[in-house]
C-alpha cells in the first residue's frame, strides 16, 4: 500500500468510526425499508409447557438421559420500545442464538442454531464464509428496551418447519415499529427438532397457542387484538391455530407451505383444517413458481376477504430476510437475490395487520391500490381479490341458534347455507334429532316439526330420522303425513345400515303398529266425515 | 441394558500431545516458582498462591492459567471459572457463529465483573479474510465482525482483540488491518491488539516484530515443539521486545490420544499436566488458554495456575522419547505441501483431524475446513486412491486424510 492509498484508507476508517461510533453498515438488512414510529425492543421468555413432553427421558434401552422431558418452548418477543435507539442493536447471531436466561435452554438453541446454519447455507451459495459474515449484520431492535406506554395489538409468527425464526426477524422489527407485539417460538417438530409430519405440524401449531396465552399476560399487549403471521409450513399451523381460536381476527402468510400440491393435500387431512371455521381477513404473499402452484387450499377459504400477492421473477428465500442478506453479500456469496420481493412483504404485511387490527384507512387505502400505484411493476405484483362469503354456521352455533334464537331463524340459516343438502349435510342427525324430540317432549311441536324436516331432508336414507318425523306429524294430527313417513320409513329399514340391531328391532316392531293405527285413525277420521256429510 | 460409562478424564481434558522434552526444559524450576501445595513447619497443608504474569507491554496481569471458552456450552461453567480463579477469558467470534461469545457474556454478565476480568476475542479469521483485496474491504469487515462480538459480548471493549489464525506475513504486515486495529485502540474499543497463528508461527511472530504494531501474540505452543528452536527464539525474541505471549494448543490435539498403546504406561492426569506445565514453565509465556468444555477439566487445568513443579512421573513421561512419534501432532510447518501433487492444503486437514478426532469437536473441524480455499481441501483428496503426501515429523498424514474421507463421505 503506497502513501496515497493509506492515507485514503485511514480517512475511510475514521469516517466509519467517527460517523456512528463503530457502526460500519447500517441495517443493511433493512434495505429501503423505514422504520414505523417506535423503537424496537426484544426480548426472550424461557417457558416448559408441561402438559406435553419433548424428550422422552430416557433412551432407547431405557436408561434416564440427561434431558428435560417437558416442553421447552422460548418466547421470543418485539415490542414498540421506549428508549430512544443507542448502540446496543442487536447482530444476526444474537437472533440465531437468542442466549436465553436459563441455561438450561442453551442444548435446544444450540441445536436450532446448527439447523438455521444448515438452512441458510444453501441460500447463501454454500458459502460458510458468507454466512459466518452475515451474522454480524446489525438490526434495530434492542434487547431489554424498555416498554412503550400503551396497548398494541399482537401478531403470533409461525415460522417455517426447518427453519428458526430468524428467517423473518426483519419483517417482526418492522412490525414492532409500527406497533405490533410481535412474538413467536421456534419450529419444533413433536420429539425431535424435524418438522416432518402431521403431528410434528400439530406441536407447531400447540407451541403458538402456548405462546398466544402467554402473551395475554404480557404488558402492553393487547389480547383482544390478534393476528397470525405464517411462513411455509407456518402458514399451515396458522390456518389451523386461527381456524380453532376465534379471538383471531386476521390471518397473513408468506409463501404458505400448502401452495404446494404435496402439502395442499396434507393440509385437507389436518383434521383441524376447518374452512368454515375460518370467516377473517387473510393475505397471503407468494413467490409465483409457475406450475409448482396450487392455489387449492387458499380457494377452500371462501368464508374469508383474501387478498392474494403474488410476485414473479423472484425466489422463496427471498421473500425473507434472506433476500436482504444474500444481496448485501452478494460480493462474497454470489447468488445474485435480491431484496425487493422482501420489502414488499414487509409493506403488505404490516398494511394489511394495520388495516384490519387497528382499523387504519391509509392502510387499508395501500391495500385497496393496484400494484402500479404502490409503485410496483405489473410484470413484478399481481393482486387478486376475493370477498368473503358469509360463514355458515357450526353444527354446535347452529344448535344454540335453534336453543336462544327461534326455530324460524334457524331455519332461514338452513335456506341460506343450504345446511340441509343431503349431499353435505352440516349437522349430525343424532343432535337434529334429539333436538326435535326436546320440542317434542315440551309438546312445542311448532318448533319440532320444522327440525325433524330438515332432519329428513338431510338424511333422505334414514329410517329413523322418517320415524321421528313421522311421530311428530302424528302428535300434531296430520295423520295422513305421518302414515306416509312411517311407510318410507318401513321401506327404508332393509337398507339402512346405520341402525344398530337393537334400534332396528324397536322399529321393525313399532313401525307396522303405527302404521295399522293410523290407518285404523285415518279411515275412522273418514267414515265420521262422511257421516257428518250425510 | 446399561448405560456405557465413560472415563471422562481421559476422554475430556486437554488431552496431551506428549513428545520429545528438550533435557534443558527439565532442569530444575523457574526461578519464583514453588511447589502448589506444601507442609509448613507444623505440618499443615498450605494452598499455593496463584502464580500471575504480566502481559508484555499491555501491563495485564493475569494468572498463568486462562480459560479457553471456544468448545464451552454452558455459561455457569465461566462463572466457575471466575470464582476458581480465573481472570481471562478466550473467544472468538468465529466459534458457533457467534454462540461462544454470548455464553462467555451470560456466563460474566450475571457475575457482574466485566472490570475484574480481562476478554480476548479474536476476528477476521480466514473465512472473513476470504475474497477481500482492498484496504477498505479489510477495514469494513473488520469493524463489521468486531462491532458484532461487542454486541454478542454485552461489552464497550475487549481486553485484547486478534486477528484470528494469522498463517502468512502478508496478513500480519497488512496496512489497513493494523491502522484499523489502531484506530479501534484509539478509540477505546480494544485495550490492546495482536494476531494469533498456528501455522507457520516462527515468520509470523517475526514479522508481528518487525512491524512493531501488535501487542500480543497467541500461538500454537507445546511440548511436541520443543526442537523447533526457530519457534522458541522467535517467542523468546517476541517477549523481550514486549509482546505478550499468550499460548495454545497446550495439550497438543485435544481429548483423544492417537496412539493409546503408547501412553497406556501414563495416567491421563500426568499426561495432561506435564504437557501444560511444560509451556507454562517458559516464561516468556505469560499465559496459556486450554479449552475448558466443563468443571471437572477447569478443576484439572487450573491446578497448574497454582504448582508449575514437575513431579516425577511428568518427568518420566516428558523425557520418553517414543512419545512424540506416536502423537502425530502437526506444527504445521507446511514441509508436506511439496509432497502432494494435487496441491491439497494438508496442513489444515491436519489440523481438521486434530479438532474432529482429538478435540472431539465437528464444528472446530468444519470452521477449519471452511479456511481451505476451492480446490484445496478435501474433495481433491475425495478423488485420490493413494495419498502420497508425507511429513517430516512422522505425522501419519494417509492415515489421518483417510479419517476426514470417512467423516466427511
Amino acid at each position: 500500500m503506497n502513501r496515497s492509498s493509506r492515507i485514503i484508507a485511514v480517512a475511510f476508517l475514521s469516517a466509519l468510526l467517527l460517523s456512528s461510533g463503530l457502526s460500519a453498515q447500517e441495517q443493511a438488512l433493512w434495505g429501503e425499508l423505514e422504520p414505523g414510529p417506535y423503537p424496537i425492543g426484544f426480548e426472550t421468555i424461557e417457558k416448559y409447557d408441561y402438559t406435553r413432553t419433548f424428550r422422552s427421558g430416557k433412551d432407547y434401552f431405557g436408561n434416564p438421559t440427561d434431558d428435560q422431558t417437558a416442553r421447552q418452548i422460548q418466547i421470543c418477543i418485539w415490542y414498540p420500545a421506549a428508549e430512544p435507539q443507542s448502540m446496543t442493536e442487536m447482530v444476526y447471531a444474537e437472533y440465531a442464538f437468542p442466549f436465553p436466561d436459563d441455561p438450561d435452554f442453551i442444548g435446544l438453541l444450540s441445536g436450532l442454531q446448527t439447523r438455521e446454519l444448515q438452512f441458510m447455507l444453501p441460500i447463501m451459495g454454500n458459502d460458510r464464509a458468507a454466512v459466518q459474515n452475515a451474522m454480524d449484520f446489525r438490526l434495530r431492535a434492542v434487547r431489554g428496551a424498555g416498554h412503550q406506554e400503551g396497548t398494541f395489538p399482537v401478531i403470533i409468527y409461525h415460522p417455517d418447519a426447518g427453519s428458526g425464526y430468524a428467517e423473518n426477524v426483519v419483517m417482526c422489527e418492522f412490525l414492532a415499529s409500527h406497533g405490533f407485539i410481535v412474538a413467536t417460538s421456534p419450529a419444533l417438530g413433536a420429539a425431535t427438532l424435524a418438522v416432518a409430519g402431521l403431528h410434528d405440524l400439530e406441536a407447531c401449531a400447540r407451541d403458538r397457542e402456548f405462546v398466544a396465552g402467554q402473551l395475554r399476560d404480557y404488558p402492553n399487549a393487547d389480547g383482544d387484538r390478534v393476528g397470525l403471521l405464517g411462513h411455509g409450513a407456518g402458514g399451515i399451523t396458522a390456518l389451523v391455530h386461527q381456524m380453532r381460536n376465534a379471538g383471531v381476527d386476521a390471518v397473513a402468510t408468506i409463501q404458505g407451505a400448502y401452495l404446494s400440491p404435496e402439502l395442499a393435500e396434507v393440509t385437507f387431512e389436518n383434521p383441524f383444517f376447518r374452512p368454515t371455521s375460518m370467516g377473517v381477513p387473510m393475505l397471503q404473499i407468494f413467490a409465483d413458481l409457475e406450475g409448482a402452484i396450487t392455489l387449492d387450499v387458499f380457494d377452500s377459504l371462501r368464508y374469508c376477504d383474501r387478498l392474494s400477492v403474488s410476485l414473479s421473477g423472484v425466489e422463496p428465500s427471498e421473500l425473507l430476510v434472506y433476500g436482504h442478506m444474500s444481496a448485501a453479500l452478494v460480493d462474497t456469496a454470489g447468488t445474485g437475490q435480491d431484496a425487493t420481493g422482501h420489502e414488499a412483504a414487509c409493506r403488505y404485511v404490516a398494511n394489511f395487520f394495520k388495516a384490519h387490527l387497528v382499523g387504519d384507512s391509509a392502510a387499508q387505502a395501500f391495500l385497496d391500490r393496484t400494484p402500479e400505484e404502490n409503485q410496483y411493476a405489473q410484470e413484478f405484483m399481481n393482486l387478486a381479490r376475493a370477498a368473503g362469503e358469509d360463514v355458515p354456521p357450526t353444527a354446535g352455533q347452529f344448535l344454540e341458534i335453534i336453543q336462544n334464537y327461534t326455530v324460524e331463524q334457524a331455519m332461514e340459516l338452513v335456506e341460506k347455507f343450504d345446511l340441509a343438502n343431503p349431499a353435505a349435510p352440516i349437522l349430525p342427525e343424532a343432535n337434529l334429532n334429539a333436538l326435535g324430540y326436546q320440542f317434542l317432549q315440551r309438546g312445542n311441536t311448532d318448533d319440532a316439526l320444522p327440525i325433524f324436516k330438515m332432519t329428513v331432508n338431510a338424511y333422505p336414507n334414514s329410517a329413523n330420522a322418517h320415524d321421528s318425523y313421522a311421530e311428530a306429524c302424528m302428535s300434531n294430527g296430520d295423520n295422513e303425513m305421518a302414515l306416509q313417513l312411517y311407510e318410507k320409513a318401513l321401506g327404508l329399514l332393509a337398507t339402512d345400515s346405520t341402525l344398530t340391531p337393537a334400534f332396528r328391532e324397536v322399529l321393525e316392531t313399532g313401525i307396522p303398529d303405527r302404521i295399522e293405527r293410523l290407518k285404523e285413525l285415518i279411515s275412522g277420521s273418514q267414515e265420521s266425515d262422511t257421516e257428518e256429510e250425510q | 441394558m446399561e448405560a456405557k460409562k465413560t472415563d471422562l478424564t481421559r476422554r475430556k481434558f486437554i488431552a496431551s500431545s506428549l513428545g520429545c522434552l528438550a533435557t534443558a526444559g527439565l532442569a530444575g524450576a523457574p526461578a519464583g516458582l514453588t511447589l502448589a501445595q506444601d507442609n509448613d513447619q507444623s505440618g499443615t497443608t498450605v494452598e499455593k498462591e496463584i502464580i500471575y504474569r504480566t502481559l508484555g507491554k499491555t501491563g495485564l496481569k493475569m494468572p498463568v492459567v486462562s480459560m479457553g471458552v471456544g468448545p464451552c456450552n454452558d455459561p455457569r461453567v465461566v462463572q466457575a471459572c471466575y470464582e476458581i480463579g480465573m481472570r481471562h477469558f478466550e473467544t472468538a467470534a468465529g466459534y458457533a457463529f457467534g454462540r461462544n461469545e454470548q455464553i462467555l457474556a451470560g456466563g460474566l454478565h450475571k457475575l457482574g465483573v466485566r472490570d475484574k476480568v480481562f476478554i480476548t476475542t479474536k476476528t477476521l479469521d480466514a473465512g472473513q479474510r476470504r475474497g477481500l483485496t482492498t484496504g477498505e474491504q479489510y477495514s469494513k469487515r473488520l469493524i463489521e465482525t468486531f462491532e458484532g462480538s461487542l454486541r454478542r459480548l454485552r461489552t464497550d471493549y475487549v481486553d485484547i482483540l486478534l486477528i484470528h489464525g494469522v498463517g502468512d506475513a502478508d496478513t500480519v504486515a497488512n496496512e489497513a488491518i493494523i491502522n484499523t486495529l489502531l484506530e479501534l485502540k484509539k478509540a477505546g474499543k480494544t485495550r490492546s491488539i495482536g494476531i494469533s497463528t498456528h501455522g507457520n508461527m516462527a515468520a509470523v511472530i517475526n514479522e508481528a516484530v518487525r512491524v512493531g504494531s501488535y501487542d500480543v501474540i497467541q500461538t500454537s505452543f507445546n511440548f511436541t515443539l520443543a526442537d523447533d528452536t526457530e519457534l522458541l527464539t522467535a517467542i523468546e525474541n517476541a517477549a523481550s521486545k514486549g509482546i505478550g505471549i499468550i499460548a495454545m494448543k497446550t495439550q497438543a490435539g485435544g481429548a483423544n490420544f492417537p496412539n493409546p498403546d503408547t501412553l497406556r504406561q501414563y495416567d491421563s492426569v500426568t499426561v495432561n499436566s506435564a504437557a501444560l506445565k511444560w509451556v507454562l514453565r517458559n516464561e516468556s509465556v505469560t499465559t496459556s488458554v486450554p479449552a475448558i468444555p466443563d468443571y471437572e477439566i477447569m478443576r484439572a487445568a487450573f491446578a497448574m495456575a497454582r504448582d508449575l513443579e514437575y513431579t516425577e512421573a511428568e518427568k518420566n513421561f516428558l523425557s520418553d522419547n517414543s512419545i512424540k512419534l506416536s502423537m502425530g501432532f502437526c506444527r504445521q510447518c507446511r514441509g508436506c505441501l511439496a509432497t502432494c501433487p494435487h496441491n491439497a492444503d494438508v496442513p489444515t486437514l491436519m489440523r481438521t483431524h486434530m479438532y474432529a478426532t482429538q478435540y472431539g469437536s465437528l464444528q472446530f473441524a468444519r470452521s477449519a475446513l471452511d479456511e481451505i480455499e476451492t480446490g484445496r481441501g478435501l474433495q481433491v483428496c475425495t478423488n485420490c486412491t493413494e495419498c502420497s503426501a508425507r511429513c517430516s515429523n512422522s505425522v501419519d498424514i494417509p492415515r489421518k486424510i483417510e479419517d476426514l474421507k470417512l467423516i466427511y463421505s
